[in-house]
């Protein structure tokens, strides 16, 4: 079979000869035979193609160039971006063993480059993929000035400043950062015709300076330089207009260093409290992000206390306020002890049994949400039915009690509980 | 005994089980630590001291230590700690583990629904008389006590006295005499006999033997039927005579001796309908030394709360009775069960019961129509006649034994001044018990009386035999079912004898007899018996007291009874019809905890 078809190719060229009836077209062209009367040469395929311009992908490049090489001078070589070699994007008669091809324009997208060279006669094979290449399209166009709206100067009182970015596309995103790197975004618009207006995330007091980039669907550029320096004198302290008493809730009690929530703070102001009418015995300082802050006393000596407050910043510091609240410490939390009457289970008098001491401040509590302390068998007949308490507030404080062992419903792996006890309480002191 | 072991480790495999809220499943205050191999014992303690911890013991697996941690010391801290040490291996919470499910070897323990409901069909008896009901058999899988679950916490009841106050016990049955209460010489048959006023409280009828086996047949011994509480000393309190009669004087006799005898738990499958201050005072006497009293709810498929149908001691109102409803295999209320909203506490299967039965129980049958001997001092007073009697809602004709021959319940009278005898003699020969039973219809003058004989023999029993029973007045139009028992006439042919003594001052219609059989019984060890009723729901829950008892030794009678009634399972037939709407469950009452009492808090100086 093999012998037969050879024979039916060489039938064929011997046809094409005759119908081209150029026989001295024949004497001209350059190719020659490999042996009197056999076949023509056959073209012979790139071996690589790599990326000359771009050099790197993926690129905002539509029409790259290539270089393909170990091909044949005079040979047509094309690229294509399909493993078949039917679409066709650029094609150069080789001069040398290496040959550039700039492809035609280019989709957005992600492309493998084919190669096949072709000579008067045929046509060499479709080569594997030999290089790679994404198109993402039309760079995103980066800001080249900005400039202060709100307010119009630097420095301002400002502290969420207003720029106008210039020189972008309309469609854009543009985003400002306060460093170089532009890691941390204070503000971002969508550019509206060559402009963007953004208004910045606060602020903290001192000199800012501003980068940008420009993102849109082909990518992000890369961050800008500094293209405006803002300084933001920031606000004078503010005054705290209330101190609420935060832990404990109420006076007197037993914690030596309550802590109390600050109402009318401003961002960035450090927030101070003291015991005294002249704001000179500090107790107590917290750093304000919002209109509230928490600040916690140092342990205070047993006693009621006053408690007034004023607050610093980098443009100084407010008035020593009135008194806003007052503790009284009154000294360490007694010892409560909480008893009950042992159960007669043995299973709660038993290794995996014991006793659930359920607490709160409020009457008629839910045992599912409240603080709990466990006091298990340990050894012997029965499990202790007795647990001290040291940290309990000042006022009354709830109980109930509830037994447990190990004991499981079929199917279940969580020990069986009773229900609570009645509530009962105590009042401190 | 099959017993399937959990691991119950896996649920504690990450850490996270800390965090949890759940009950723990493992030693409090407790770890395990395992050191190098090459780290010498007295570096290991070195260790553990270290961590402010102390070492209990040393385990066989070699590095291995149980470890006691500080006092409050959080426990995944402290084995997070032990894990920082580069001599340790490993260290973990001491975990505790739990069999999953007990099942005993018994042979017949596939046919005791109530301990285990597979939808099993309940089929007849082994060597006992009685044949199953067919209604709810077989009923639904899951429908019981959940017992192969609390035999996982307990099975050994041996510390648990129970007191079967009924007909006696066969206390050599063979799956009973090892769980007999011990009486020592005083009480060498394990109890006493109220009934008759002796020391040996043999079962005679089978009803008490059925009772005591529901309660506490040996478990896991291979053959029969196992009890709920396997190794329970039970008490032969006989107050019932064969015939399942008795007198307040025997019941309360028996409570007392049981309650004088330390049993914890009196089971009561007997009860009855008037209120009776004597049987109160026992039941408070039992009260009063902590012995609770589980009492069947009755057969009559009446309201206790109704003030016309009440059911003692059901209706006592001492907290130390708990009283029990029957439940059929699906868990409906059997049609036959009584029940009450206050009066009635739980449910417990009482339908097609297989237990231990006293011996071959017969019926000897005679019929009524022909063949019995009259004699009359006086007019012809005996005869024949069928009459038709209303009999769940059917007419049924009955050949009746009757007094005038021409009894028609209207105008016929008998004879005035006669003394006149119907009896038929029968062999007794190879029983050990008889029981006559018939229904009377009667009504009859004051002063007239319609009596049972007996006799040795074959001659008419007549007023020269033994006065077995005796009535007068009338039976208001219903004929009363009628036991007697007959078991001094055993061990050889006797007369059975009706006797119509009537004097001058009047007549009435007379009597109507019909449906006599004699009840046999011959003791024997290895029979079980199929049987119905509260008396049967009874001891399931009786058992489960002993149970209770057993597992808590410092229980009250108050305990236990709380157990049994919070720990049932909400079961819809009994809503409505018994105080706390739930069906007895072993598992759950072994579970239930009740809520600690007594709480205080206060501030120390």
């Amino acid at each position: 079979m093999r012998s037969n078809m050879k024979v039916s190719i060489i039938f064929f060229l011997s046809m094409l000869t005759l119908v081209s009836c150029k026989p001295e077209v024949l004497k001209s062209n350059p190719f020659t035979f490999n042996k009197p009367g056999g076949a023509p040469i056959s073209p012979t395929t790139g071996t690589a193609i790599v990326l000359i311009s771009p050099a790197t992908t993926p690129e905002y490049d539509s029409t790259p160039t290539v270089e393909v090489s170990g091909v044949v001078v005079d040979e047509t070589v094309k690229i294509y971006t399909n493993s078949s070699c039917t679409v066709e994007v650029g094609s150069a008669v080789a001069s040398a063993t290496t040959v550039s091809i700039t492809t035609n324009p280019l989709p957005i997208g992600s492309f493998s480059f084919y190669t096949k060279s072709v000579n008067a006669f045929t046509s060499s094979p479709c080569s594997s993929a030999l290089g790679a290449y994404q198109y993402l399209g039309i760079p995103p166009t980066m800001a080249t000035s900005m400039t202060l709206q709100t307010p119009v100067s630097s420095p301002g009182t400002v502290a969420t400043p207003t720029i106008l970015l210039s020189g972008v596309v309309s469609g854009e995103t543009v985003k400002i950062y306060t460093d170089s790197l532009c890691a941390t975004i204070y503000g971002s618009a969508t550019a509206s015709g060559t402009t963007a207006v953004i208004t910045t995330i606060q602020l903290a007091p001192g000199a800012n300076s501003f980068y940008t980039n420009t993102t849109n669907a082909a990518g992000t550029s890369a961050c800008s330089a500094a293209l405006l320096t803002y300084t933001y004198t920031g606000l004078a302290p503010a005054t705290i207009t209330a101190l609420t008493l935060f832990n404990p809730t109420t006076t007197p009690n037993y914690d030596s260093t309550p802590t109390f929530t600050a109402t009318g703070s401003s961002n960035g102001d450090s927030v101070k409290i003291y015991t005294d009418v002249g704001c000179t015995a500090l107790v107590g300082t917290s750093a304000a992000m919002t209109s509230t802050v928490a600040v916690t006393s140092s342990v205070l000596a047993v006693g009621t206390y006053s408690f007034y407050s004023k607050s610093t910043n980098t443009l100084g510091t407010s008035t020593c306020s009135g008194v806003l609240a007052t503790y009284n410490y009154v000294g360490v939390a007694p010892t409560v002890e909480v008893s009950w009457t042992a159960n007669r289970e043995k299973a709660v008098n038993m290794a995996g049994g014991g006793y659930r001491v359920y607490y709160s401040r409020s009457s008629g509590f839910d045992i599912t949400t409240a603080s709990f302390v466990d006091v298990p068998y340990i050894s012997g007949p029965t499990t202790p039915v007795i647990k001290n308490f040291t940290n309990l507030l000042y006022g009354t404080t709830y109980f109930k009690v509830d037994a447990y062992s190990s004991f499981n419903a079929p199917g279940s792996t969580t020990g069986s509980a009773s229900l609570p006890s009645t509530e009962f309480s105590v009042s401190l002191p | 005994m099959i017993k399937i072991f959990l691991v119950l480790g896996f649920c504690f495999s990450s850490m996270d089980a800390f965090s949890k809220v759940d009950k723990p499943h493992f030693i409090k205050g407790e770890i395990l630590v395992k050191y190098k191999s090459s780290l010498s014992a007295a570096a290991q303690i070195n260790s553990i001291e270290r961590e402010g911890a102390k070492r209990i013991t040393k385990l066989t697996n070699k590095g291995w230590n149980r470890v006691k941690l500080q006092a409050d010391k959080d426990l995944q801290t402290a084995i997070d700690d032990f894990k920082n040490d580069p001599n340790v291996e490993y260290a973990q919470p001491n975990y505790i583990y739990h069999k999953l499910s007990t099942i005993p070897d018994d042979a017949l323990f596939g046919q005791q629904w109530g301990l285990k409901n597979t939808a099993q069909t309940v089929t007849a008896s082994v060597s006992g008389l009685d044949q199953p009901r067919s209604d709810n058999n077989p009923g639904v899988a899951r429908k019981d006590m959940g017992l192969q679950y609390a035999w996982d916490k307990i099975t050994n009841c041996s510390s648990v006295i129970v007191a079967v106050v009924d007909t006696g016990i066969n206390y050599d049955q063979d799956d009973l005499a090892a769980n007999m209460w011990d009486g020592g010489l005083t009480y060498p048959k394990h109890g006493y006999n109220f009934a008759d006023s002796n020391n040996d409280p043999k079962d005679n009828n089978g009803h008490g033997t059925h009772v005591a086996g529901t309660i506490g047949a040996v478990g896991n011994n291979s053959i029969g039927t196992t009890g709920v509480c396997w190794g329970v000393k039970l008490m032969a309190v006989k107050v019932l005579d064969a015939a399942g009669s008795g007198t307040t004087a025997s019941v309360i006799s028996g409570v007392n001796f049981a309650v004088d005898n330390g049993a914890k738990v009196i089971n009561m499958s007997i009860g009855g309908g008037v209120f009776d201050a004597a049987y109160s005072t026992a039941v408070s006497y039992a009260q009063t030394n902590n012995v609770l009293v589980v009492a069947a709810a009755g057969n009559e498929s009446a309201n206790n709360e109704n003030v016309s149908t009440p059911t003692y001691p059901c209706n006592f109102t001492q907290s130390n009775v708990v009283c029990v409803a029957a439940l059929t295999q699906n868990y409906s209320l059997a049609t036959y069960s009584n029940y009450g909203a206050t009066s009635v506490d739980v449910g417990a299967p009482g339908t097609n019961i297989l237990n231990t039965w006293a011996g071959f129980s017969s019926k000897l049958t005679s019929t009524l129509a022909n063949g019995w001997n009259f004699a009359t001092n006086g007019a012809a007073a005996w005869g024949y006649k069928s009459l038709n009697f209303t009999i769940g809602g059917a007419t049924v004709a009955k050949s009746c034994l009757v007094n005038p021959p021409n009894f028609n319940y209207s105008s016929a009278m008998y004879a005035n001044n006669i003394n006149a005898t119907a009896w038929k003699s029968f062999n007794l020969t190879p029983y050990n018990a008889a029981v006559l039973n018939f229904s009377a219809l009667y009504d009859l003058s004051s002063n007239d009386y319609f009596s049972v004989y007996a006799k040795s023999g074959t001659l008419d029993p007549g007023p020269t035999g033994t006065l077995m029973d005796s009535y007068t007045g009338s039976s208001a139009g219903s004929a009363d079912p009628i036991s007697v028992n007959i078991s001094s006439f055993i061990g050889g042919t006797s007369s059975i004898g009706f006797n119509l003594e009537t004097n001058a001052s009047g007549v009435d219609t007379g009597v109507a007899l019909f449906d006599f059989s004699i009840d046999t019984l011959v003791f024997a060890n290895s029979n079980y018996n199929v049987i119905s009723g509260t008396s049967m729901a009874t001891p399931h829950v009786t058992g489960l007291a002993a149970m209770l008892f057993a597992l808590n030794p410092n229980y009250t009678y108050a305990d236990v009874a709380a157990s049994i009634k919070n720990g049932g399972v909400a079961t819809a037939s009994l809503s409505g019809k018994t105080s706390t709407g739930k069906a007895a469950s072993a598992i759950g009452s072994v579970n239930y905890i009740n809520k600690p009492t007594g709480g205080a808090a206060v501030k120390l100086p």
